[in-house]
């Protein structure tokens, strides 16, 4: 259900540029109290009271009242994420381990190649449908392979070639396994991006199923410098 | 050259090319949106009508798509991951993109918040989605978590310490 419905209080808007960062400002031009502000603080003090004199009753069950924890269900950012339902591997990354980039041409994946770089800790790979993209980090450390993974799909995912730039252990202009890539990588960051409404980007096949949905067949049109199957099988 | 190709998407792709390999974690740049369910049809005059507009052709709707594929992840691979929600624009360039980041300079309005879920709105910089990023990888807070980012009025966090207390709000 969304979280934006009409209350008693009237419609709440969100969003102001100037506001914090939940402006709470009713359409009746009531002001809601703040998460973790006093009234709040004193009406979960109220219910925890309430709750704690119904469980000593026995009206509710305690497991009724231990929800979520002793219910099993995880306690969660938000639906659909299963925290805390597995053994983590670890908790975060170690310096000299590998980082790739997928979408380092795109606006927020450049700034962090930029950042990875900057900060020094990790091997940085970046992976760009953009060769235009790439031209700046060229002669850093980082290892630059160009290549679209949303586009060759002629074979198994196994077999997606990655166009080498700059920076990687083979030479610039020899062809890599994406596999051998990514299998390397202790962490990979999804960045890619594209337009949300019909652009120049769509007809080149970075549409938005294309890069982050269940895919779907399209007509694409070869760009210069994009790299797309063709451009990957050739080279 | 006009190719037609039935393609993959490119998460299904990387998530088949990371199988056997010794990634620890996986994060992904969704958007804020991605998770309301926006009706299709007339939309509602709520909050949420900026993001009915931006998902007219499927955008947000692909992002939804892409988060349950890495949620998927990590049962599959056995990897730690983050969903990070910045704003989306319509378009990542021009005039319908994105405010420049001199604009959030000029405002002073480079403070970083997490919000946890696809419960907030409001602006966010490239900069601060990216600086968000970089944490992601070593904040222990940030697995298997899924959060907004936006940036509210205030300096922007510099040291390990004030990112630390950013992270603190999950």
């Amino acid at each position: 259900m969304s979280p934006y419905k009409s209350t008693k209080l009237g419609r709440i808007s969100y969003g102001s540029v100037k506001s914090p960062l939940y402006s709470t400002t009713t359409s009746t031009g009531r002001t809601l109290p703040r998460r973790g502000s006093a009234v709040m603080a004193g009406t979960a003090r109220l219910l925890a009271a309430l709750a704690a004199i119904a469980g000593a009753s026995g009206f509710i069950p305690q497991a009724a009242l231990a929800w979520p924890a002793a219910a099993g269900v995880p306690r969660s950012a938000s639906r659909g994420t299963p925290a805390g339902t597995r053994a983590l591997r670890g908790a975060g990354l170690s310096e000299g381990e590998a980082v790739t980039v997928v979408g380092a041409a795109s606006p927020v994946g450049r700034r962090l190649a930029a950042a990875l770089l900057a900060d020094g800790r990790f091997r940085v790979r970046l992976v760009a449908s953009s060769a235009a993209g790439l031209e700046r980090f060229q002669g850093s450390a980082a290892e630059c392979y160009l290549g679209n993974v949303a586009q060759d799909v002629h074979s198994a995912a196994q077999d997606l070639d990655l166009l080498v730039v700059s920076g990687a252990p083979a030479p610039a202009g020899s062809i890599r396994r994406a596999a051998e890539v990514l299998r390397d990588s202790s962490a990979v960051v999804l960045a890619e991006s594209t337009s949300c409404f019909p652009s120049v980007r769509w007809l080149y096949g970075l549409r938005p199923e294309n890069l982050d949905g269940r895919g779907g067949c399209a007509c694409s049109v070869q760009p210069p410098g994009h790299a797309t199957a063709a451009v990957c099988a050739a080279a | 050259m006009v190719a037609c190709v039935c393609a993959r998407a490119g998460i299904q792709n990387v998530l088949q090319c990371m199988k056997g390999g010794v990634a620890k974690r996986l994060v992904y740049v969704s958007c804020l949106g991605a998770e309301r369910e926006l009706a299709r049809g007339v939309p509602a005059l709520d909050a949420n009508i900026l993001f009915w507009v931006l998902n007219l052709f499927g955008a947000l709707d692909a992002k939804r798509a892409g988060e349950g594929l890495v949620r998927g992840a990590q049962e599959m691979l056995g990897v730690e991951t983050c969903i990070v929600r910045p704003k989306l624009h319509c378009y990542a360039s021009g005039p319908f993109g994105g405010l420049p980041q001199a604009a959030f300079d000029d405002m002073q309005y480079q403070a970083v918040n997490l919000v946890p879920g696809d419960v907030g709105d409001g602006e966010t910089s490239d900069v601060a989605t990216a600086g968000v990023l970089l944490q992601t990888l070593t904040q222990p807070a940030a697995a298997n978590r899924d959060f907004c980012v936006v940036n509210s009025p205030g300096a922007p966090p510099t040291s390990q310490q004030a990112w630390d207390a950013v992270f603190a709000q999950l």
